[in-house]
């Protein structure tokens, strides 16, 4: 049975790490993808066919920052059509950036667990969630 | 070194639901996993956003079921991003319902939903469910239902 893949936008290796490891920890079994730049996501939403479970998004990121990655996917057709949930993930922010994010209708803010643990039980409530939601693209 | 960190209020959870023995598994349930929440309870999407307009209680989600008497979920989550007022409330909105049809899910996410979540056959099935969205949403950093309070590391 194909997985839909969970797709991470971020930039620090160090993070990356982290996130796989959690993954691991956790025991999923999904393909996770990590895109370093908004382009990136953009491109494997338009040239790919799978319907991903998640996007994973640090608003502080090189180039374009994650509500300008988000408004892209959304004002793709293709990419827009996959109804893929949009997920911010930050440090430590300010309140106009949760503002910004949910004038964007986005799916969720998650500010970045400072344990490993945190991590872990972080990414576990977001799959868990997203896993029980119905999607257009998975249901018979 | 500053941090922010915050303390969430939960407001009160909103369900639309026209069948009066699901409110009733619905109520238990969440008093079973969430003995301190409000619940407000409405049959009809209109008094919903009554409700919604009126209260300067800010709710914590909205759980609303898909096929409804008179206006249908679809419709009130399309009304409520129209009114300029309660789309920055941005209200976590999720359709709470047994309506699988693939159908409605794909007209439901043409409006911007945060979810869409099968209630399940059974009651434990409720309270999984229920458990599954209530937690991820009081983990969500949301910008009308925080207060801040600035503290320094040492």
């Amino acid at each position: 049975m194909n997985l839909s893949p969970i797709l991470v936008v971020a930039d620090d290796p160090d993070e990356i790490e982290l996130i796989n490891d959690a993954a691991y920890d956790i025991g999923i079994k999904r393909p996770i993808h990590y895109f370093r730049h908004g382009d990136a996501l953009l491109e494997f939403l338009t040239t790919t066919d799978t319907a991903p479970l998640v996007i994973l998004c640090e608003i502080n990121m090189p180039g374009d920052n994650g509500f300008e990655i988000q408004q892209k996917v959304a004002a793709n057709p293709v990419a827009r059509h996959k109804c893929v949930p949009f997920i911010y993930w930050s440090t430590a922010t300010n309140e106009s950036e949760i503002i910004r994010a949910y004038d964007l209708a986005s799916h969720g803010f998650f500010l970045k667990p400072n344990t490993f643990q945190d991590l872990c039980e972080t990414l576990k409530t977001i799959l868990d969630y997203w896993q029980k939601s119905l999607h257009p693209k998975r249901v018979e | 070194m500053t941090h922010l960190s915050y303390m969430t209020r939960i407001g009160p959870v909103v369900l639309i639901n026209d069948d009066k023995e699901d409110i009733e598994f619905i109520r238990s349930a969440i008093q079973t996993i969430r003995p301190d929440y409000q619940l407000e309870i409405f049959l009809t999407t209109d008094e919903a956003y009554n409700f919604l307009l009126e209260t300067e209680v800010q709710p914590f989600i909205i759980l609303c079921d898909v096929m409804l008497p008179a206006k249908s979920g679809i419709e009130f989550r399309d009304q409520i991003d129209a009114n300029p007022f309660l789309k920055q409330k941005a209200i976590p909105f999720v359709f709470f319902t047994s309506v699988i049809g693939k159908d409605k899910i794909k007209k439901a996410y043409r409006s911007t939903i945060q979810g869409y979540v099968l209630k399940g056959h059974t009651f434990d099935q409720l309270l999984k469910v229920l458990d599954i969205t209530f937690t991820y949403w009081e983990n969500n950093v949301h910008p009308n239902n925080m207060e801040y309070s600035l503290w320094q590391l040492g």
